[in-house]
């Protein structure tokens, strides 16, 4: 980015937010910004003293401060990209669904022994997720969100993740519910159990909230990356156009509000019913029941996910 | 824990991979060939040796800007007169430099005409 003149230099629209933060060191972080601080009051100063000429040369030390701030940061990215790229193919290589699924479980349940009731529900919501995981073409993408959301040190602010990697994160959530799905088929599981297993995962619902913090937070910049694509506006576009926003906004969708959007599993009355509460219980921001979430993974038709997924979060 | 083991995990410590990505090859790496641990003992030092460079360049750059900055504070005109100096100091050498590349061109046409009458001669 760059200024066009000096005077959008002023505090107001280049305050040091524009210096995003976690893509380099903390400390190095905060002495840009210390030095940003300094050049932008001197800029302030100088603007009451109406001088132009000076005025000009301090924007452009303001200026080369943020490009050269941007060219580590650049270059701070390039690394730590192909760094995670070569890790993934070790990763790839060496690591097997188990390995991966008691990484999962550790995050989840920490490093304790696990209950025989946790430890059943891990073996098929993680044990599906890690399957899914090493068999993803986005797992660097998944792994990068993963760690945003959930850790105390992220690796990347939930406000610097890009829009590829939400998308991609969201792909990963639809194939993990497909093969979840296809697992408890397979297995016999109903929804009652499953909504038991799902209880057990306590972790997850610290990794629901962080996931509803960080979506809004980004929201502003997922908005304008959107523009880059105009397939993506047109997906985005029709999900609103197709719902009543006022209804969404309160919370009050009725199920023939979602039937439109979920066109493969309308014709399931009792699912349209759960699919409504779900989407309206996030829309007020309330703890969705397990077992409505254990209904819908179970019978949600697979082509329907992505569009129920986008109306939720 | 053999040598290269410990140094990767000091390594993956301090690296800027996502924590899922630490987590698995820390727990696969007792697992790992000699060669998929040498991989990634260098692929994880070069990662450190770039990083270490990014910050002694960040540090060079918020050193320059924060002279930049007292020197604003202090006395601004003091500051650009002596970037003036400079700036014409650059020019000056550039021109110099110019001049100097026409002056050896010329040299150069005029040597080859030299030569060009003295082989004429012959």
């Amino acid at each position: 980015m760059s200024f066009e003149t000096p005077e959008q230099l002023g505090t107001g629209s280049a305050d040091s937010s524009l210096l995003s933060g976690s893509l380099i060191p903390k400390w190095l972080h905060e002495k840009f910004t210390g030095v940003w601080g300094r050049l932008t009051r001197a800029f302030d100063k100088f603007k009451n003293q109406k001088d132009a000429g000076i005025l000009k040369r301090v924007g452009a030390f303001i200026s080369g401060l943020f490009e050269d701030y941007k060219d580590l940061t650049q270059e701070s990215i390039k690394t730590r990209e192909e760094t995670t790229k070569k890790a993934d193919e070790i990763v790839a290589q060496c690591a097997s669904p188990e390995d991966v699924k008691k990484v999962m479980e550790t995050q989840v349940f920490g490093a304790r022994e696990l209950t025989p009731e946790e430890k059943d529900a891990s073996d098929t919501l993680l044990g599906v997720a890690s399957e899914t995981w090493l068999s993803s073409p986005d797992r660097i993408a998944v792994a990068t969100v993963g760690d945003s959301l959930v850790s105390d040190k992220p690796c990347v602010d939930p406000k610097d993740l890009t829009l590829d990697q939400k998308l991609a994160t969201m792909k990963f959530s639809i194939g993990y519910v497909k093969a979840l799905q296809k697992h408890c088929k397979d297995k016999g599981i109903s929804a009652e159990v499953l909504a038991k297993k799902l209880e057990k995962l306590e972790g997850l619902n610290r990794f629901k909230s962080k996931i509803q913090a960080a979506m809004s937070v980004s929201m502003a910049s997922a908005v304008s990356s959107v523009f880059d694509d105009p397939l993506k506006i047109a997906k985005l576009s029709r999900l609103s156009s197709q719902l009543p926003i006022d209804k969404l906004q309160k919370g009050t969708l009725d199920k023939s509000d979602i039937a439109p959007l979920l066109p493969h599993t309308s014709s399931n009355s009792e699912l349209m019913k759960t699919a409504a509460r779900v989407v309206n219980g996030a829309a007020k921001g309330e703890k969705v029941p397990t077992i409505d979430m254990a209904r819908l993974i179970l019978g949600i038709h697979e082509r329907d996910f992505e569009n129920l997924i986008q109306m939720v979060s | 824990m053999p040598t290269i083991d410990f140094a990767i995990t000091g390594l993956l410590e301090k690296s800027s991979l996502p924590a899922f990505y630490k987590s698995i090859l820390m727990k696969v790496l007792p697992s790992m060939s000699q060669i998929q641990k040498e991989d990634l003992f260098v692929t994880l030092t070069k990662e450190s040796d770039r990083r270490k460079e990014i910050e002694e360049r960040g540090e060079e750059i918020c050193r320059y800007y924060d002279m930049v900055a007292t020197r604003l504070e202090k006395d601004p005109d003091e500051l650009f007169d002596s970037m003036n100096y400079s700036e014409k100091k650059e020019k000056g050498k550039e021109t110099k430099a110019v001049s100097k590349g026409k002056l050896s061109s010329i040299k150069g046409k005029l040597d080859l005409e030299t030569l060009k009458k003295q082989v004429g001669g012959k």
